[in-house]
């Protein structure tokens, strides 16, 4: 037995990726653990869950790989910083800081949940970890051949963006821009003085978009980004990044477009703050879109390729995920994989680490791991729940449900790895009933309006609902990208559609699954389910079962379905309150 | 609330928004450090009252929020990860998972009813700053009192037949505290009780003095660092970073390396 364990951490998502004998075991994200959304820091709950739960130790690890190098990214980030002194002494302080506390101590660290031999301590190039957490759900066929990994980051180590190509087991960098010239940062700015959080709101930036106009990408194109061909060259008098810990955006920023946007302003009504916002989400997609095509392009003329997969955290930017599969000159298999982000970058590392063990790439058909759901107290799930169905006869209670407007909370076996529910981890309802879906998006989960909910359907569905690109098509197993409606989408669906008639649709292939069989026999009654993620707005997907229960009261919801079962809240006596 | 916010931000004539976001911060910290002893609790029936615990602290949560969507700042956000930066919880380790059982009871008991006198302390101010809500909320209190604390009504104390949601949160509190010590007093460890509470209010006193020493923290903090950096500064011009020249990037001895 030979365990591999890829980490990242200390920046924001922190992960713990599993590999067994170079299979894709367990992969958990430490705010699972915490319950605090986009947990950073070291995951000592997520590693010492798992070292306890495997038993491992010095004799069975092979390989312990951390998702970047800490040092060379902290030096990038403070040489940069000594370099314009003068106005970064705040932000440098800050970084000096670092030095103690940050990813330089990861052994240290790992030490504190393992004693391990440090020889098998190793660090993946921040980018390699981003492109090889793609390579599991690539069609192994196309392994052994040349594949491009676009990488669009915020920044990692010292790179923004970057192009990579691996060809079996040789991997070289072709392509890298350095800090502080990041696409991800300049979209971060926006997001930031649009009132939504970095590294958590980009997703609301990107659902905004479709009410703007495209009215600032001149400016942002010419003036923000200075782009030439595939480089683009930041304008530092636009951005605080560099050298504040407070805001994003720069004084420029502000003489420019006006004050920056309360969130709570435009997260209700669409005034003037709200289409000022508006358009700068939907220029900033064009820019996005322009400039990753661009790198495309460049990486098209220079290198052949037969599959290309796209990471990083813009690839969560499933709009331009979109627009990358229907560009004209890309007529080979896309992959954005089910976490593109820095925590699936914990998957990237992993497989780097077997990489060097054992020369292989892992390939899976998957997009649930950890078979087990946490050990479950019976009395105490007695005393939260009671079941109304076993799982072989809930069925009929299900599609009841979902036929009479309810709404249900699904808890399987199995966990979604990136930030979308699948199916899991979810709740649903049927799209044909308006008044639900209203009620699930604004007072249930108290999404802001702009927002769309997801679809989930059968193949054959979506095939005659959606214009659906071949070259990606796999992408929408885990709603990595967006797909538009055809002329055939029924009128009655249309709450599960965004206002520019696109949608993050989910289609859900595997047979066993109680949400596909649901769906087989609704079929004609309901063919599109809505499926948003089992969490209150703002905090994690649920973990296990006590957090279906707090969630299920703080949402206002009663139904839950689990592999063993049906279920409903009980009207128990109280425990001792301490 | 049992980690409470810093006392210094309630001295002010006003209840700032900073101080606001500070609360709310302060009740989802406890609420999610009972959600985790909920979890680690090997006992059904305990497990069960934080879980519960958990859904109150969630529930003031909201208040704080919904008193804070009011605020004119773009730049005062709730964002849970500064309940990790902000210290009110630990990064490597639950409170829970650090005391025995008694201790932690002891804690929860000393800090609720801290907890308590604070928000007894500024009620007026949440009058004053809020008057109009106070009114919107009664409706939501209706509402998450017929969803959320359903199961409670045979063990809660009587709140009158006031709706206003701080009176609520106010017998909240008071009944944390009420339970907690009932909690204690049925240990037959009156010793380790005494000296858990002891430890608890000392613990306390320490925490809320360190916290209160934030702006001499800072000052060390920025001597020490401005120093590194007037030290580092000549060799400003002379600082170049080298560009990485890796060939083969499944190299096993490259592996080796953090830069």
């Amino acid at each position: 037995m030979s365990f591999i364990i890829g980490i990242s951490g200390y920046f924001h998502d922190s992960s713990v990726c599993l590999l067994e004998n170079g299979e894709l075991l367990e992969f958990l994200k430490e705010e699972e653990f915490t319950r605090i959304k986009g947990t950073n820091g070291f995951p000592f709950r997520s590693l010492n869950f798992l070292v306890k739960k495997y038993g491992l130790n010095d004799n069975n690890i092979a390989q312990v790989i951390f998702y970047e190098k800490p040092l060379r990214g902290w030096a990038a980030r403070v040489t940069y910083s000594f370099r314009h002194i003068d106005k970064s002494t705040q932000l440098l302080s800050h970084q000096l800081k670092q030095f103690w506390n940050g990813p330089i101590g990861f052994a240290k660290d790992v030490q504190k949940c393992i004693k391990l031999d440090e020889q098998k301590i190793g660090y993946c190039p921040h980018h390699l970890s981003h492109a090889l957490s793609a390579t599991p759900f690539v069609d192994e066929r196309l392994l052994e051949r040349q594949i491009m990994h676009l990488v669009l980051d915020g920044v990692g180590d010292d790179e923004c963006q970057s192009i990579l190509l691996t060809k079996g087991t040789k991997a070289t960098r072709v392509f890298s821009e350095k800090y502080p010239n990041s696409l991800g940062l300049f979209y971060s700015a926006i997001t930031d003085f649009c009132g939504f959080l970095v590294n958590e709101g980009e997703y609301k930036l990107m659902a905004l978009a479709a009410y703007g106009k495209p009215v600032h990408v001149d400016l942002m194109l010419d003036e923000m980004l200075n782009k030439k061909g595939h480089r683009i060259r930041l304008n530092m008098d636009w951005f605080d990044f560099n050298h504040s810990t407070q805001r994003s955006y720069g004084e420029k920023f502000i003489h420019t477009f006006g004050e920056p946007i309360n969130i709570r302003k435009i997260q209700t009504s669409a005034d003037d703050d709200f289409k000022r916002a508006a358009d700068l989400a939907k220029s900033a997609q064009v820019v996005v879109e322009s400039v990753i095509k661009d790198l495309i392009d460049w990486g098209l003329a220079n290198h052949t390729c037969d599959a290309i997969t796209v990471t990083g955290g813009v690839a969560h930017n499933s709009l331009a995920m979109q627009a990358v599969c229907d560009y004209a000159s890309v007529d080979v298999p896309v992959t954005i994989p089910p976490s593109p982000g820095d925590s699936g970058a914990a998957i990237g590392a992993a497989v780097y680490g077997n990489m060097l063990h054992s020369k292989n790439y892992i390939t899976t058909k998957k997009v649930f791991f950890s078979k087990q759901q946490p050990e479950q107290n019976q009395e105490l799930l007695n005393m939260l729940f009671s079941k109304k169905a076993d799982a072989q006869h809930m069925g009929p209670l299900i599609d009841k449900a979902l036929l009479s407007g309810d709404i249900i909370c699904t808890f399987f076996s199995g966990k979604e790895i990136g930030p979308r529910a699948l199916g899991n981890r979810s709740i649903l309802c049927a799209a044909n009933q308006p008044k639900t879906v209203s009620e699930l998006n604004n007072k249930i989960k108290k999404r802001e309006f702009f927002r769309p909910l997801a679809p989930i359907m059968l193949e054959e569905t979506a095939q005659k609902y959606f214009c659906l690109l071949k070259n990606g098509e796999k992408n929408h197993h885990w709603m990595a990208m967006t797909a538009v409606a055809s002329e055939a989408f029924p009128e009655e669906y249309n709450a599960a559609l965004h206002v520019d008639k696109s949608a993050r649709l989910q289609i859900i292939k595997d047979k066993e699954h109680v949400i596909f069989q649901s769906l087989r026999r609704l079929a004609g009654k309901i063919d599109v389910l809505i499926n948003t993620s089992f969490n209150v707005a703002g905090d994690p997907i649920v973990h296990d079962i006590i957090d279906c229960y707090t969630n299920m009261k703080r949402l206002g919801l009663n139904k839950l379905i689990t592999d063993t079962g049906y279920y409903e809240l009980t009207d128990q006596q109280q425990g001792d309150i301490v | 609330m049992f980690k409470t916010a810093s006392m210094r931000t309630s001295k002010s004539e006003d209840l700032t928004d900073e101080t606001i976001l500070q609360f709310a911060l302060a009740e989802f910290s406890s609420a999610v450090e009972m959600l985790h002893a909920a979890k680690l609790v090997n006992n059904s029936k305990l497990a069960f009252g934080f879980v519960n615990h958990a859904l109150d602290e969630f529930n003031h949560t909201n208040f704080f929020l919904h008193l804070l969507s009011k605020s004119d700042s773009s730049y005062i956000r709730f964002d849970p990860r500064q309940t990790i930066s902000g210290n009110f919880v630990r990064p490597d380790a639950f409170l829970f998972e650090r005391l025995k059982l008694i201790e932690f009871a002891a804690f929860i008991a000393i800090n609720e009813e801290n907890a308590l006198k604070i928000f007894t302390s500024i009620r007026q101010k949440i009058q004053k700053k809020d008057p109009e809500s106070s009114r919107d909320l009664d409706l939501i209190i209706e509402e998450e009192r017929a969803h959320l604390r359903s199961i409670e009504h045979n063990h809660r104390q009587d709140t009158g037949t006031s709706y206003n949601f701080f009176e609520t949160l106010l017998a909240d509190e008071a009944r944390h505290v009420a339970f907690s010590s009932k909690f204690l007093d049925k240990s037959n460890l009156k010793f380790r009780v005494a000296l858990a509470k002891r430890k608890s209010k000392l613990g306390n006193k320490i925490r809320h003095l360190w916290a209160s020493q934030q702006k001499i923290h800072g000052f060390v903090d920025r001597l020490i660092s401005n120093l590194t950096i007037f030290l580092l500064k000549p060799l400003k011009n002379v600082l170049a970073f080298p560009t990485s020249k890796d060939k083969d990037l499944f190299s096993k001895a490259a592996s080796r390396h953090m830069l």
